[in-house]
């Protein structure tokens, strides 16, 4: 009884996501610097320091394997010769519950050994997966999970190392296989060759021939899958549509039904033809196969009886022989796959290593001591450009943030508001240019210990299945007070009589559906509970992207009139759209294009006439003119 | 007495669970079955195929000792080779093409079967859609399938167990009756008796020990088959974005749960595997006494000339098959016992019926786009909540009319809009189009006036083209010239490809990302291309900046035209180009009015709204 693994499905969705993990490009194509044998036996190394036993049993495991099948082919060799001899009842009697009673000892040994290999194997990888979790969230660099590259090497290494059949796993198999085989052909082939060379011979081209032909199949399809590999995707992303729940009102609404279903079938019937194709192989390849089948019997028969007739071996050897020789074939044909199957394994797990050494560039080491209260943020000719784009998205950014100072960050969408707050958080590291914090750059600080000055909302508000209590002070959940304290941030941030009326209070999960109590907060909703979870953590820097997007003016006008309290004695930073909060700044900053264009009060920059006097006026003008005219009661078309 | 009326209450309960597990295997079965007829019968003769070959082999070697034995010439003995190694040839390509075909019904069949549970997922009707029981059942059944293939794959891997069992059964009860035969006409002794019930009695406990071992573990599994189903769902939870997990270390956070699953999961595992090794010993031991009598009863036979020496491969190898496969038979059948409860699953969400009520007026198509909506008295509850979303909203909406939306988050602005688009049909009272409840017009073509830009719309991973007429071909010039008027003309001429360039980079690497702001206006362009009397937008320029936002709001008369419109939005500006504004508070409409005269209402919700935003602008 075999059970499969289950599928961990790791996506983050956002747009109509099907199931949006995907990478381009051919595995084999990419060069890795890792020698195959090397990251085998880096694979054996790290499953020895987690469990030794595994180890020990993988490798035990190829004793009983090779003498079983000896064991039962030994046996009818006997028993036909002792019978064909004469031999008493007795005598059979006893060689049958010896052979036997060996041949069930050596099933147990193996059974034994097996049930603790199959009983260990999926640990290790539960491990893999975690550290590769944790590594890609929180212990390198941020910015490498924008980069392209790392982004194929990560899913190469999540796919292939880490998930179904995966090489960090299932290598053993092979690698025991492997062995087992290897050592078979060693003792069947030296057994073989007392009796006739040639046979070997025969036995081994047919073999090479069987496995060559097999490869039709298998190869014909990796020629030719990047035609519908496409296709192939964009079917299952269908499939992934009909279940997304926010898509089905834009379903029913523009009436998609039958273009989606239309869409699947024809995807369906294009990779059906394909298929077919592949099968056609298929059965050419074992079509041959068995000629090759006939062309080896057929010899071993020949010779065999041949040898047999001239008195060369009893009729048991020629059992035992014949059978020999069919274990012979299969060994030989099975380990040109296990030498196959291992070197994909072990370029899979370089994708693995390769994950684990992609180069970070900020400081995880001991770093300089850590400001204890606000602080300044210089930024000095900052240039910044993301991986793979044509454009630089910041360009010569020089900035001076006084400690205290409450700035906000204004412009069009696309400006780069986004991309210097991330850089100020230690998120990206800048393509020219550096930023000093206290007067020393972000790089002197081990960033772990950085990241702890910082509050931030970030546009983009992702859900966890945590607690409430845990999703806002996940920071520090054990600090004495930590409750009290979570509860005052709720308060301030205008969630809590939500959260207090909820039966589970603050502890109850996040995320519909995953644990029995679990919520789906609205997007209001989670906006306020992201701004807890800044307030909460109570940084020496606050920096909030766009916080009131999703909330009611009620409630965006009370964000505006704690601003001064949230931000006592801190650094803050606001970017938003909307003018009004800019108000409550000491400083704003217009960047456009990834410059900064204008800077200063709000009433300076009105008095200068500029862009963001002209951006302000487009956005007030229907405000004023509605408390101007309110009283004239005048159309407004 | 009484426990005996409980016994027997109990047997009857369990009864008809019984009659109930079997109808539902039948039923599962048979809608399996519909999806590609043919499978099945190509997997039957499939199975026939390939036991023949292998008993044929075993025929073979058996007779080739035998003519060893017996001395036979040499050209005798290789022309016996070459027939029977031919015949094995022709088998096996017979089973190669067999291979084939199956392959191929098994596609189909798939094709079908997933085709068919997105058809059913497609039509459902939208609040079943959202029903969180529904959705429930078929995140299950996705589940279910990716765990241990559960439902109807298991079930069909049973299937072909089932039939392999059979086939084999029946070959060699064909030529176990030979060698019974071949037995009867020598003398018979005590021994052989001895033997013979040695062998039954042995493989009698095998089959026990099989089915008492499958009983034992099968706890063991299930714990395991659960465990995953549930660390699989708690790690749907667990998406980590990389800047969150940094700054709120929520790393950390998630090691616990990730270790508590680890610890759990390793001891299950070590625990399972350890003793199935365990439990599994009575039954490999009795197999091989089993074994070691049928030797000894073959022997013993041989012995007596009953059949030739090469006959002991022959029956040995038959023997060991088929008796295999009663254990093997009873294992299956457990199997479709315990896998019942996941086609139960499976059938009830096909058994989902829509019960929205569905008219057959037609919406006439009118020139004028002269629809006029009436509300009255609607309130609504969101199924499986107490409270009510809307309560007693009364409204009427005149041809060409431009109301605006207002409200605080959750005070029902987006329900209103649901009921109005009948995604929901209300809870109680009724909406009125044309002075006909709008129940009874045809749904379809209900839906077919309303244009909805919804907050959390939807682009599709294909081209902008599709993307904007919804449907597989558009008309360039006019869906063009939507997306000119919505302001996305910039970008669109950078786009080398037009209206053929592809939207994300999912399938193809000259897809182009477009920023919130920019999908905004592709999904307000959609909305537009479908040329409905009614347009909806909602929260159309939250990811806008004021620039792009003002530019909708000056274009928005234009792009409107004579269609009946509503805008929801948090940016009280917009209020100031619509006729009417209703401010919905904890779901009623608290005030309806211009916006001049709302804001003469000093002690109103409007009031406060406008003040609190427009305080700032002044």
């Amino acid at each position: 009884m075999l059970r499969k693994k289950a599928k961990k499905v790791k996506s983050k969705g956002g747009r109509a996501a099907g199931g949006r993990n995907m990478t381009g490009g051919d595995p084999s194509e990419r060069k890795q610097k890792y020698s195959r044998p090397g990251c085998l036996i880096w694979a054996i190394r790290r499953l020895w320091q987690i469990d030794k036993w595994f180890v020990f049993f993988m490798f035990a495991l190829v004793a009983p394997r090779v003498l079983l099948p000896l064991l039962e082919g030994y046996f009818p060799k006997e028993l036909i010769d002792r019978l064909g001899a004469g031999a008493e009842f007795g005598e059979i009697a006893v060689l049958c519950g010896g052979f036997l009673l060996a041949i069930f000892l050596m099933i147990e040994i193996q059974d034994f050994i097996s049930s603790r290999c199959e009983g260990r194997h999926y640990y290790p990888t539960c491990l893999y997966q975690g550290e590769m979790d944790a590594r890609e969230n929180y212990e390198m660099d941020y910015e490498n999970t924008l980069k392209q590259d790392f982004k194929e090497i990560r899913g190469y290494a999540w796919r292939d190392a880490c998930r179904g059949d995966c090489a960090l796993e299932f290598f053993w198999k092979d690698l025991s296989d492997g062995i087992f085989h290897l050592t078979g052909i060693v003792t069947y082939g030296s057994l073989l060759t007392v009796l006739n060379p040639g046979l070997l011979a025969v036995v081994a081209l047919a073999s090479a021939a069987s496995y060559f032909t097999a490869r039709w199949r298998p190869a014909y399809y990796e020629k030719n899958k990047h035609r519908w590999e496409k296709t192939a995707r964009k079917k299952d992303y269908l499939k992934g549509l009909s279940g997304n729940f926010s898509l089905a009102k834009d379903i029913k609404l523009y009436g998609l039904e039958d273009w989606l279903d239309r869409m699947m079938r024809d995807y369906q019937a294009q990779i059906l033809i394909w298929n077919k194709r592949c099968r056609l192989r298929g059965f050419w390849a074992s079509l041959l196969a068995g000629v090759m089948t006939l062309v080896q019997n057929g010899a071993a028969y020949f010779v065999l009886i041949g040898t047999l007739l001239k008195g060369g071996i009893t009729v048991g050897e020629f059992v035992f022989y014949f059978n020999l020789l069919l274990g012979l074939g299969s060994f030989l044909q099975e380990i040109i796959e296990d030498v196959a199957k291992l070197n994909t394994r072990a370029e899979k797990i370089g994708y693995y290593r390769a994950f684990f050494d992609y180069p970070d560039h900020f400081n995880r080491g001991k770093g300089c001591e850590l400001p204890k209260k606000a602080v300044s943020i210089e930024l000095r000719d900052v240039w910044y450009r993301y991986d793979g784009a044509q454009e630089d998205t910041l360009k010569g950014i020089s900035l001076s943030i006084r400690e205290g100072e409450k700035l906000a960050l204004v412009g069009m969408n696309g400006a780069g508001k986004t991309t210097l707050v991330k850089l100020i958080c230690g998120m990206l590291v800048p393509s020219r240019g550096e930023i000093l914090v206290d007067g020393k750059g972000i790089q002197e600080y081990n960033i772990e210990e950085y990241y702890s000055l910082i509050s931030a909302v970030f546009q983009q508000i992702f859900p966890v299945a945590f607690t409430l209590f845990e999703f806002v002070a996940s920071a520090d959940l054990k600090r004495p007070g930590a409750r009290e304290d979570a509860a005052s941030a709720m308060k301030a941030a205008g969630i809590y009589d939500k959260v207090a009326g909820l039966p589970n209070g603050m502890d109850t999960h996040l995320m519909k559906g995953i644990y029995d109590d679990g919520i789906d907060f609205s997007g209001g909703e989670m906006q306020k509970l992201v701004l807890a979870r800044a307030i909460y953590k109570d940084g020496a820097v606050l920096v909030l992207d766009e916080p009131t997007a999703a909330l009611d003016p009620i409630a965006e006008n009370k964000l505006y009139l704690q601003y001064k309290e949230l931000t006592r004695e801190k650094t803050s930073i606001y970017i938003s759209h909307r003018f009004a909060s800019t108000r409550f700044c000491d400083r704003i900053v217009l960047l456009e294009n990834g410059v900064i264009t204008e800077e200063g009060s709000h009433e300076e920059l009105l008095e200068r006439r500029g862009r963001y006097a002209y951006m302000f006026g487009v956005q007030s003008k229907y405000y004023k003119d509605g408390v101007c005219e309110a009283a004239a009661g005048g159309g407004t078309q | 007495m009484k426990k005996d009326e409980n016994l027997r209450r109990d047997g009857a309960m369990k009864k008809e669970r019984a009659v109930k597990r079997e109808k539902n295997i039948k039923r599962a079965l048979r809608m399996y079955n519909a999806y590609n007829p043919r499978y099945f019968p190509l997997c039957l003769l499939q199975t026939v195929f390939r036991n023949a070959s292998f008993y044929f082999n075993l025929w073979i070697s058996a007779q080739v000792v035998t003519a060893l034995y017996e001395g036979s010439e040499k050209r005798e003995l290789y022309l016996l080779v070459t027939a029977a190694l031919l015949i094995a040839l022709l088998v096996r390509i017979a089973a190669a093409g067999l291979d084939k075909a199956v392959g191929t019904a098994l596609e189909i069949l798939e094709n079908n079967e997933a085709a068919a549970f997105n058809r059913k997922t497609l039509s459902l009707d939208y609040d079943k859609i959202e029903n969180p029981e529904i959705r429930q059942l078929r995140r299950k059944i996705d589940e279910n399938r990716s765990i241990n293939n559960y439902g109807v794959v298991n079930m069909r891997d049973s299937v072909l167990s089932l039939m392999n069992d059979v086939v084999n059964l029946a070959f060699s009860a064909a030529l176990f009756t030979e060698m019974i035969l071949r037995m009867a006409e020598v003398p018979f002794y005590g021994l052989s008796l001895l033997l013979i019930v040695l062998l039954c009695g042995f493989q009698a406990l095998n089959v026990f020990f099989q089915s008492w071992e499958a009983e034992k573990i099968a706890a063991g599994w299930d714990g395991i088959g659960d465990l995953m189903l549930r660390e699989n769902r708690i790690y749907q939870g667990y998406h980590l974005d990389g800047m969150d997990s940094r700054i709120y270390r929520q790393q950390s956070l998630l090691d616990r749960v990730n270790r508590k699953m680890l610890d759990d999961h390793k001891s299950a595992f070590s625990k399972t595997h350890g003793r199935k090794f365990i439990l599994d010993i009575p039954t490999r031991f009795t197999a091989q006494m089993t074994r070691l009598f049928c030797y000894l009863l073959i022997s013993f036979y041989c012995l007596l000339g009953a059949f030739p020496i090469g006959s002991l491969i022959k029956y040995v190898g038959y023997l060991g098959r088929a008796m295999g496969c009663i254990g093997d038979i009873l294992g299956t059948v457990k199997q479709c016992r315990s896998n019942e409860r996941f086609l139960e699953t499976y059938l009830a969400y096909f058994a989902v019926n829509n019960d929205m009520y569905q008219g057959s007026l037609a919406v006439e198509k009118r020139s004028d786009k002269e629809f006029d909506i009436e509300f009255q008295n609607v309130s609504f509850r969101y199924a499986g909540s107490g409270d009510y979303a809307l309560r007693n909203i009364g409204l009427s909406l005149k041809v060409g009319e431009r109301l605006a939306v207002v409200g605080m988050n959750g005070s029902g602005k987006t329900t209103f809009i649901k009921l109005l688009c009948r995604l929901y049909d209300p809870t109680e009272g009724q909406i009125l189009m044309n002075d006909f409840n709008i129940r009874k017009y045809d749904y379809r073509q209900y839906l077919d006036i309303f244009s909805v830009v919804f907050q959390d719309y939807n682009l599709l991973a294909m081209p902008l083209g599709n993307n904007v007429a919804c449907a597989a071909r558009w008309d360039e010039e006019k869906a063009e010239r939507l997306l000119r008027e919505v302001g996305f003309g910039n970008r669109y001429d950078e786009m080398p490809k037009g209206l053929e360039t592809p939207i994300y980079k999912d399938f193809d690497t000259d897809g182009v990302e477009v920023s919130g702001g920019e999908a905004q206006k592709i999904a307000l362009a959609r909305a537009l291309y479908k040329d409905a009397p009614f347009i909806i937008l909602d929260e159309p320029t939250a990811a806008l900046d004021p620039i792009a936002e003002a530019e909708i709001y000056s274009k928005f008369d234009q792009i409107v035209g004579d269609k009946t419109a509503i805008y929801i939005s948090h940016r009280l500006s917009s209020c100031r180009f619509c006729d009417k504004i209703a401010v919905f508070h904890e779901g009623r409409i608290v005030q309806t009015g211009t916006h001049e005269e709302l804001l003469r209402d000093t002690q109103g919700k409007y009031y406060e709204l406008w003040h609190a935003q427009a305080q700032y602008y002044t």
